[in-house]
């Protein structure tokens, strides 16, 4: 777990310090150690956390011969197999770590060797007889890259903040970009908040080559070839594969615990865990002083069902002074609320462990949404004319609309009201903090009206169209897989335990797990009404019955009442005061409006102002006071 | 703001279409939204081509290529001088109805990619009375069916479109599919295909045209699938429907021309591929074009 950063270039040196300051901006991703590796053209550095092989494995690390450097963020986690096997082809190793396996296997394979790592990671190898510089991302995208590319150099690195300190990468707008933040709450790769800087899409390698590079996509999960076997079999399968991600995960050379929320994938992954570990396994749980999303007694349960060392932490959340902080650190504009909780989280736990297990990634690959069940249902509806479907729409527009916005009917209510559209529309449409018909009255005419307006749809096309599944419900968790997972779910875990220096790993996004769930029929994943129904059915005796009942929240945050009450002035000072400087992007009518209706509880307004303060807050700490 | 025409560069690919690249020409000078340029690349034609585009002296760019390099390479060499933020493109036996640019423009912005319907020319430009008008239905069914009438003449794609997905394609083997694939790469990338529901240019059937020739679709379009296949970016049904649709295509246009063999043999295939209502639509397909091919009406004439 590090974070890396380096700079290749054809044509005028590399700015002397360059590569300190960008490892500076970034220590706190690996606050144990710093490497710089220097040669003529090309300069690499890594903060290390470290977590595997204490002593010998600070990095950059290199081939017999020196001639490949190699920094890694990131776990290789079938390094073992992976050295045994390169020494029987007389590889000699110097180090006990990970990072050295990329040398050698660099040396045999080239950057094929992305095919043979299993692990989460990004990372740099740097070839001096080539003069090439090859850079990869784990197959889901759970470790970060971001990159600048002028005509003869290119610079990367894992945070955004620390590639900008790179003097020759222009920091403008990309207004674009803006138009897909405001739309999901993130912003997709390959773009980026800047115009010049680029985010490297997981499951892609790229190779920069005496000035010039070339991107490719090595891996993508197969949904075509589907099992036949009986629930018993899978079920059985399917446990096997989790034990075998949870115990590749447990390897550690430090504490190691798990985040456990009381929902059924955090607690299989807990349940895992305690299987394989001789002493109680600790876990680490998170509440608010608002009763209504208090999950702790759930997951007090499962961990005194599991004996394990349970922590729990209540907080009163501070979310004017930690917001900011979280906002410098990820750099981009970024709106999912459950940052917020997860670095508390994250930061609490580090005070016990290094290492922290996680339930991500269930949901997307064992279809644990609503948006699941419910598209699934009204799937059928595409092959009815849009004559017929039209007038369904348009009732269901004229339905009352509940004031929280929440629930089964003012959720049924939207879905019947998107009956009218295309699939892909349709899906897009319940992904969105604003729709595209929001955004056009959201957005002030000029900045609509810039480059690229086409860019927020695109994001959902692109992952819905390229999707190769005959189901429908594999299409929807292959868009979730390559679109929501590694640009939302991914990007706030990592943010959340960087800022602590606490790393995350998560057993459900282990290839072996996911290519199983990508191979398994639509019914064994939902039936009418049930999600993620073979997973509940293969845990069920291990768990308490009433983990695999419950209803999904995650750590989830009161947002609704914290903009009614305690945030109530801040939101209004920070979207509508004069320093608003996103004013220019919306119409200050629109978003009056919007808080008008929020504040008196007429509807539930609070993901889009949250996106919107996020905006601005991103703005005030980031993008000012780096044009300054 | 300027003219949304002023946006547009027009690029027009021909080689050895002297009889019919002057009108094509003239079909764009005539615009009444006038495009930014237009560049005329002249693939090696070796009949009186050259001769002929000089008369238009500076209205239009000409480029010649030293080699042949077919279609889709010729209109990447277009695009790649081209100065507007986005393409559109005509074949040099098609023409443009004097309204396109501005009928299509003012439905579809240039920021997102378009193509309109057309009307069947013959070969002295006269209307046959028959359209062709892409459906509206979902991007995939435009793809699987309409497979040669969204007609690059009719295109009009951003720049930023075009070049992500790296223009058309341009191995010999793809030519003549090089426009449905260049629509399928456009729809991965996520570019919302608009559909004109107007016919709004003219596509002439001639003997020398392309879709003519049962061994052109037989070579390309075949070739196309098997592309799409190992692309696997693609729902292995809608390969299937996509092989399905493109066999009896191909034994469509042997049967009409009472070519039975290998009309049987792509028949064959057609039946083979596909889900139940492909596989009913082309029993409709083929059993018409049977009749067309055994009574001798509508046989087109040789090349």
């Amino acid at each position: 777990m590090c974070g890396i950063a380096g700079k290749v270039s054809e044509g005028e040196p590399i700015a002397p310090g360059l590569i300190e300051a960008m490892c500076e901006r970034q220590a706190h991703r690996g606050p144990d150690s710093r490497g710089v590796h220097r040669a003529p053209g090309a300069e690499l550095g890594v903060q290390r956390l470290r977590v595997i092989d204490l002593d010998t494995g600070d990095q950059p690390i290199y081939s017999e011969d020196r001639s490949v450097a190699v920094i890694l963020n990131g776990e290789i986690y079938n390094f073992r197999e992976l050295r045994r096997e390169l020494e029987r082809r007389g590889h000699r190793f110097a180090t006990k770590g990970d990072t050295e396996v990329i040398a050698h296997l660099y040396e045999e394979h080239g950057a094929e060797l992305v095919h043979r790592l299993d692990g989460m990671f990004a990372f740099a190898v740097w070839d001096a007889r080539r003069r090439s510089l090859l850079l990869a991302r784990d197959r889901v995208g759970k470790k970060p890259l971001f990159y600048a590319e002028g005509d003869d150099w290119l610079s990367f690195a894992s945070e955004l903040g620390a590639l900008t300190s790179d003097d020759s990468i222009a920091r403008a707008l990309d207004p674009a970009s803006i138009q897909c933040y405001l739309a999901y709450g993130y912003i997709p790769a390959p773009w980026s908040v800047w115009r010049d800087v680029r985010k490297l899409p997981p499951a892609h390698l790229l190779v920069w080559e005496r000035g010039r590079s070339r991107i490719e996509r090595y891996w993508s999960l197969d949904y075509s070839r589907k099992r036949g076997e009986s629930p018993r079999e899978l079920e059985e399968e399917l446990r096997r594969r989790v034990g075998a991600a949870v115990r590749r995960r447990m390897v550690a050379d430090v504490p190691v615990g798990v985040f456990l929320s009381g929902g059924v994938d955090s607690s299989i992954v807990a349940a895992e865990m305690a299987a394989a570990s001789g002493q109680p396994v600790k876990t680490f749980s998170i509440g608010f002083e608002d009763g209504r999303y208090d999950e702790l007694p759930r997951a007090r349960a499962v961990a005194r069902h599991l004996g394990a060392d349970h922590h729990e932490f209540v907080v009163k959340p501070d979310a004017i002074s930690i917001l900011p902080k979280l906002v410098r650190h990820y750099g981009e504009p970024f709106a999912d609320s459950s940052a917020l909780p997860s670095f508390y989280l994250a930061e609490l736990t580090r005070r016990q462990v290094t290492v922290a297990l996680n339930g991500d990634g269930g949901d997307e690959s064992f279809a644990g949404y609503l948006r699941h069940v419910a598209n699934r249902a009204v799937a059928p509806i595409d092959r009815v004319s849009h004559r017929l479907r039209r007038p369904v729409a348009s009732a269901a527009g004229r339905l009352p609309a509940g004031a929280d916005g929440r629930g089964i009917p003012s959720y049924a209510r939207r879905l019947l009201q998107s009956v009218d559209l295309d699939g892909v529309d349709r899906y897009t449409d319940h992904v969105s903090v604003f729709t595209a018909a929001e955004l056009d009255r959201l957005l002030a005419p000029g900045f609509r009206d810039g480059a690229d307006p086409t860019r927020p749809r695109r994001v959902i096309r692109r992952a819905w169209y390229t999707a190769a599944c005959d189901s429908s419900l594999d299409q929807l968790l292959s868009v979730d897989v390559n679109a929501y997972l590694p640009y939302d779910l991914l990007v706030k875990m990592d943010i959340a335990t960087m800022a602590a220096s606490l790393e995350a790993r998560s057993p459900l996004l282990d290839r072996g797990v996911m290519e199983f769930a990508a191979s398994l029929p639509a019914r064994s994943k939902v039936s009418l009404f049930r999600k993620k129904w073979l997973l509940r059915r293969a845990y069920r005796d291990r768990l308490p019955a009433k983990t695999m009942r419950g209803r999904k929240q995650g750590f989830a945050v009161p947002l609704d009442s914290w903009l009614r009450h305690e945030l109530r002035d801040y939101v209004r000072e920070a979207l509508l005061g004069p320093t608003a400087l996103t004013r220019s992007y919306v119409s200050p009518a629109a978003v009056e409006t919007m808080l008008g209706e929020h504040l008196a509880g007429r509807a539930d307004r609070s993901a889009k102002l949250w996106s919107l303060l996020m905006l601005e807050l991103w703005h005030q700490s980031v993008a000012t006071p780096a044009r300054a | 703001m300027s003219a949304p025409g002023q946006s547009v560069s027009v690029v027009i690919p021909t080689h050895n279409r002297a009889p019919f690249v002057g009108e094509a020409i003239s079909s764009v000078l005539a615009q009444r939204e006038r495009p930014r340029e237009v560049i005329v690349v002249d693939d090696c034609s070796e009949d009186e081509t050259p001769e002929l585009l000089k008369r238009f002296g500076d209205s239009i760019r000409v480029i010649r290529t030293e080699a042949n390099v077919e279609r889709g390479a010729a209109r990447n060499l277009g695009a790649a001088l081209a100065t507007g933020e986005a393409l559109a493109f005509l074949d040099s036996d098609d023409v443009w109805d004097t309204g396109k640019l501005r009928r299509q423009l003012a439905a579809v912005p240039p920021s997102a990619p378009s193509i309109t319907g057309v009307r069947l020319i013959g070969t002295a430009g006269r209307d046959t009375g028959r359209r062709r008008i892409p459906a509206r239905r979902s991007d995939r069914e435009i793809l699987i069916d309409n497979y040669c009438f969204a007609s690059p003449s009719t295109m009009v794609v951003p720049k930023l479109a075009f070049e992500e997905v790296g223009g058309f394609p341009v191995q010999r083997r793809y030519q003549g599919s090089e426009d449905w694939m260049f629509l399928v790469k456009l729809l991965w990338a996520g570019w919302p295909v608009k559909v004109v529901r107007e016919a709004l240019a003219g596509y002439r059937l001639h003997p020398g045209g392309w879709t003519q020739q049962p061994e052109n679709l037989e070579r390309s379009m075949w070739a196309a699938c098997q592309w799409l296949e190992e692309q696997r970016l693609s729902p292995p049904r809608f390969v299937a429907a996509r092989r399905n649709w493109v066999a009896t295509a191909i034994a469509c246009a042997y049967l009409v021309r009472a070519e039975w063999s290998p009309a049987r043999h792509w028949s064959g295939i057609a039946v083979t591929h596909g889900g139940p209502a492909d596989r009913l639509r082309s029993c409709r397909r083929l059993a018409k074009s049977t009749a067309r091919g055994v009574t001798g009406l509508w046989r087109p004439a040789p090349a």
